[in-house]
């Protein structure tokens, strides 16, 4: 250190009110978190639904068939873009298989007749904006009747 | 001459006859009574109402009334001033006799009855003999109906039956249904009754024996007294059940997360449930009816039963709860709704919700674990929320505190108790909070008197949030209350901001909120805890200014208080004690992405940190005052840190350093980190996009409440990072000495966190480093450069930050 910092401040401290008084301002120069603000599904044989108190959308499988649930966040430039599927953790292996694919992809099979819920929540924060789509498995007339 | 004379003679007359029509005085009525009796021309003074006469009358007929046409059209009612003579007209009706045979020894007198009208149907016993109805002849083949008009004279004739040929059908519905038992007289027909439908079942038939194997048709006569039994059959099934989407959210919300900021700490919380209202258990369900084919389900929708198991944690072990053990208060089948009683405060439970109706197939033992949803609880004295209307139940804010009748006309609009206050809330779903869910006083409204439309700031003002205001205020005295998470989210990112300070116009972006959305009140003998829940507030990090008028998220101002286990995102500030002397404490919590800090000790000696998370606050993640300093009642702030991560980078062009003017602080605070590069040291970092820029790891800073600024005065108050202070030399003798040379020569003084006697801390005095004693310090082994963070006293300020190596 060459020169006293108390002088370094007061000279600085000038240069301050111009420099950091506007560029700084003017600029960003950390990144500002953007949160997920919708979760849009497009899997094939997706069906969205409206004014369903327990889901957003459904998607109809046969029993033992796998379906990959794939989705797209908005706004495009959200900071953590992640998502979470969320299940009922009961049910899966007796109801349902589950794999995360590790590319924001889950692959489900139902291993039997009846329904289940994926809720897709983003990651970035607890947030109350998720998408939930019920995958249902129509029993047969054996499955209930015997 | 004689024609003359005849031409006089007539006008004579004439006039005559002029003259006695326009003075005539009364007018007559005639009255045509159409072969009844006579009645006499009435005369009417003219203007007065005539007086009907009495009846006419005629043999066989009955006087009706009187009319003013001969076809009988149009009564007169004598009610009105004659203003001429009129003819007036009678009109009959035929009378009729019905005789009554009653075929037995009771006499039945005949009636006369007007045309048009019906008889009445007499009132006629026989000890032996049953009734069985009244017919036009005595062969019983037409049988009279007493709704229909006499046009006639009638003969009707009674027909008895032996009470032994009358038999009586009962039905045995069962299933909780009655049905009326009916009298069938011999040889005819039962009558099947109307269709009988429960939640699943309906009634298929109707059968003659118990075991349901010989089907009545209604088409037989009968003959016997019969008891007929229904056939009940299911026709709606329960093709699904699933747990309910907020447990589902519970599980999930506890597990371990890809995304840490989402982790809970403390994942092993038991779900609490309240004992003072029913806790919503009900499974999401799909139903389905066989279709026409009978071949397929389709969907049906309606509501179902369900029914419960409840189980007991002893021992380690779910243990089966007899309703003896009255743990219940109620359950409602059809809700899934289940109340627990006191008597089950403190008991760990297992509960099973089963639905009713299944099948024999579904309740085989492979396939009944497919439809029943098991949940678990610890019951706790307490009040479930579901919705953001049901936190009112937080709110109990004295009478003489602002914002209570608000509050108090918002619950009677909204049928909610104000008398009642919960010794705990419990939340049971993710609840975001809007407006509507909140006095509208609160905020600024069309026609509030204090704001106009010619007000600079109205458009952004209307609608706003007032300052100072606390959303939900909870008087804490004697007693101890807990708003418990449950793990879910409590949302208030959507509420507007305050644009007002202090409600005074204030220049877009330079507001700062003090509003706050649970305000903690009273005195040292109650405790609030607020746990396992997670908060979004409305004021995320940001250059922009106007999230300076963001909510504050707990505020204590005299009870003991525990935060525990809580996530927060977005606050303008997350926890703020408030001249608060009793022990606050936030535990296993962790805060993100706040604008301001996201701690604010504001002259409360006892708050500790402990084991928390805060990462990326605007400004500094502690900001702390030493408030009215020098005063009689001053208050010294003192906060501790235990374990804690303190992960908060700042450049200096948040928002935070806007609204405060500190940005023009900036420079002059990163200069003094060449003080520190020439021992192989940095509190700066820069970023690895733009080495250009560079943040630095904002921990604290202690200031006096005076001073919004930097300042001369010695502001007094300590911080404590695990084991070491920093505390304006207060409690250390060299740290005294050296920040004498900091108020004596303007010189900074730093800290270390692993102070050692004098070996820890120093002064610069204008070329380097010196020591308590005067001495430079050279060596960069020395304890102020070894630990993790620094500490920077410097008019009267401390500010304290991650220190780091410096990178080559």
């Amino acid at each position: 250190m060459k020169k006293s910092v108390i002088l370094t401040i007061s000279i600085i401290y000038i240069l301050a009110i111009v420099v950091v008084g506007f560029l700084g301002i003017a600029l960003k120069v950390y990144n500002e978190k953007v949160y997920v603000e919708k979760i849009i599904c497009i899997t094939d044989g997706y069906v969205a639904v409206e004014n369903d108190e327990y889901c957003d959308g459904v998607i109809t499988v046969q029993k033992n068939q796998e379906v990959v649930i794939k989705c797209q966040v908005e706004p495009d430039n959200a900071t953590n873009p992640n998502l979470r599927f969320d299940y009922d953790s009961d049910e899966l292996g007796k109801k349902f298989e589950f794999v995360e694919n590790g590319d924001g992809t889950c692959t489900i099979k139902m291993l039997d007749s009846g329904t289940t819920f994926i809720e897709i929540v983003p990651t970035d924060r607890n947030s109350n904006i998720s998408l939930r789509i019920k995958i249902t498995c129509k029993p047969s007339l054996e499955d209930i009747l015997g | 001459m004689k024609l003359l004379k005849k031409l006089v003679v007539l006008v004579l007359l004439a006039l005559v006859t002029t003259g006695c029509v326009g003075q005539a005085s009364s007018y007559r009525i005639t009255f045509r009574t159409n072969g009844g009796s006579e009645i006499a021309q009435m005369e009417v003074v003219k203007g007065a109402i005539p007086t009907k006469p009495e009846d006419p009358e005629k043999e066989g007929s009955v006087f009706v009334g009187w009319y003013k046409d001969a076809e009988l059209t149009e009564e007169y009612k004598f009610d009105t001033a004659l203003n001429k003579s009129i003819i007036i007209y009678a009109k009959w009706a035929e009378l009729f006799t019905v005789a009554f045979e009653t075929n037995c020894d009771a006499v039945v007198e005949p009636v006369e009855v007007k045309e048009g009208e019906v008889v009445k149907r007499p009132t006629v016993e026989n000890a032996e003999l049953t009734l069985m109805g009244w017919y036009l002849d005595a062969e019983f083949e037409n049988r009279y109906d007493f709704n229909s008009q006499v046009t006639s004279d009638l003969t009707l004739y009674a027909k008895w039956v032996d009470t032994a040929e009358v038999f009586t059908v009962e039905f045995n519905a069962g299933a909780g249904f009655e049905v009326e038992q009916q009298n069938v007289v011999y040889s005819n027909t039962a009558t099947a009754p109307a269709e009988l439908k429960s939640t699943a079942h309906r009634v298929t038939g109707w059968y003659t024996d118990e075991a349901l194997t010989q089907k009545y048709d209604f088409s037989t006569e009968v003959y016997e007294d019969l008891v007929l039994y229904a056939k009940w059959e299911q026709y709606v099934y329960v093709l699904s059940t699933s747990a309910n989407r907020n447990w589902v959210a519970y599980n999930n919300n506890i597990k371990e997360q890809t995304n840490k900021e989402i982790e809970y700490v403390d994942r092993t919380q038991p779900y609490m449930v309240g004992d003072d209202n029913g806790w919503k258990v009900l499974p999401i369900y799909e139903l389905g009816i066989l279709n026409a084919a009978g071949d397929d389900f389709d969907a049906y929708t309606g509501a179902w039963h369900f029914t419960y198991n409840l189980y007991e944690l002893v021992g380690g072990e779910y243990v089966a709860v007899s309703e003896e053990a009255l743990l219940v208060d109620s359950f409602d089948k059809e809700s899934g709704s289940i109340n627990f009683s006191e008597a089950a405060v403190g008991k760990s439970l297992k509960v099973e919700i089963v639905p009713m109706y299944l099948t024999a197939r579904q309740q085989a033992a492979d396939q009944i674990g497919k439809y029943v949803v098991t949940y678990y609880c610890q019951v706790v004295d307490g009040f479930n929320a579901y919705t953001a209307l049901d936190l009112a139940f937080v709110e109990n804010r004295p009478s003489d505190v602002e914002g209570y009748a608000e509050w108090a006309a918002f619950k009677q609009e909204h049928n909610l108790d104000a008398n009642y206050h919960p010794a705990n809330v419990i939340l049971h779903a993710n609840i975001k909070v809007t407006k509507e869910d909140l006095p509208k006083e609160f905020f600024y409204n069309e026609g509030d008197s204090d704001l106009s439309p010619s007000h600079s700031d109205y458009a952004r003002t209307l609608g706003s949030l007032r300052d100072y205001v606390n959303l939900y205020h909870h008087h804490a005295v004697g007693a101890e209350f807990g708003l418990y998470g449950n793990y879910f989210n409590m949302d208030t990112s959507t509420l507007p901001l305050v644009t007002r300070e202090n409600d005074n116009i204030t220049a877009e972006g330079t507001v700062i909120s003090h509003s706050v959305i649970l305000h903690f009140n009273g005195d040292a003998t109650g405790k609030v805890n607020v746990k396992n829940i997670s908060f979004l507030g409305n004021a995320p990090k940001v250059e922009e200014k106007q999230k300076a008028g963001g909510l504050i998220l707990v505020q204590v101002q005299g009870p003991e208080a525990m935060v525990k286990n809580t996530l927060s995102t977005g606050l303008f500030i997350a926890f703020f004690p408030e001249l608060t002397k009793a022990q606050m404490t936030v535990e296993d919590s962790k805060s993100y992405d706040s604008f301001n800090s996201f701690l604010y000790n504001w002259g409360s000696p006892l708050f500790t940190v402990k084991n928390c998370t805060f990462e990326g606050a605007g400004g500094p993640i502690l900001i702390q005052d030493h408030v009215r300093p020098g005063e009689a009642d001053e208050s010294i702030a003192h906060t501790e840190f235990i374990d804690c991560t303190l992960d908060s980078y700042v450049a200096g062009t948040e928002g935070w350093f806007s609204v405060v003017n500190a940005t023009i602080l900036v420079p002059q605070i990163k200069q003094l980190d060449q003080i520190l590069n020439a021992y192989g040291k940095t509190f700066l970092t820069p970023n690895p996009s733009d080495p250009s820029i560079s943040y630095f790891n904002f921990v604290s800073i202690i200031k006096s409440g005076n001073a919004q600024s930097f300042t001369g005065e010695k502001v007094q108050g300590s911080l404590t990072y695990n084991d070491v202070v920093f505390d304006f030399g207060a409690t250390n003798p060299y740290l005294q000495t050296v920040l004498d040379q900091t108020f004596t020569l303007g010189a900074p003084t730093f800290q270390g966190d692993k102070v050692e006697g004098i070996n820890g801390f120093g002064y610069f005095n204008g070329t380097y480093l010196v020591d308590a004693q005067g001495n430079p310090i050279t060596d960069p082994t020395n304890n102020l450069f070894t630990g993790d963070y620094i500490g920077i006293y410097y008019s009267g300020m401390c500010i304290v930050f991650k220190l780091y190596d410096l990178q080559a």
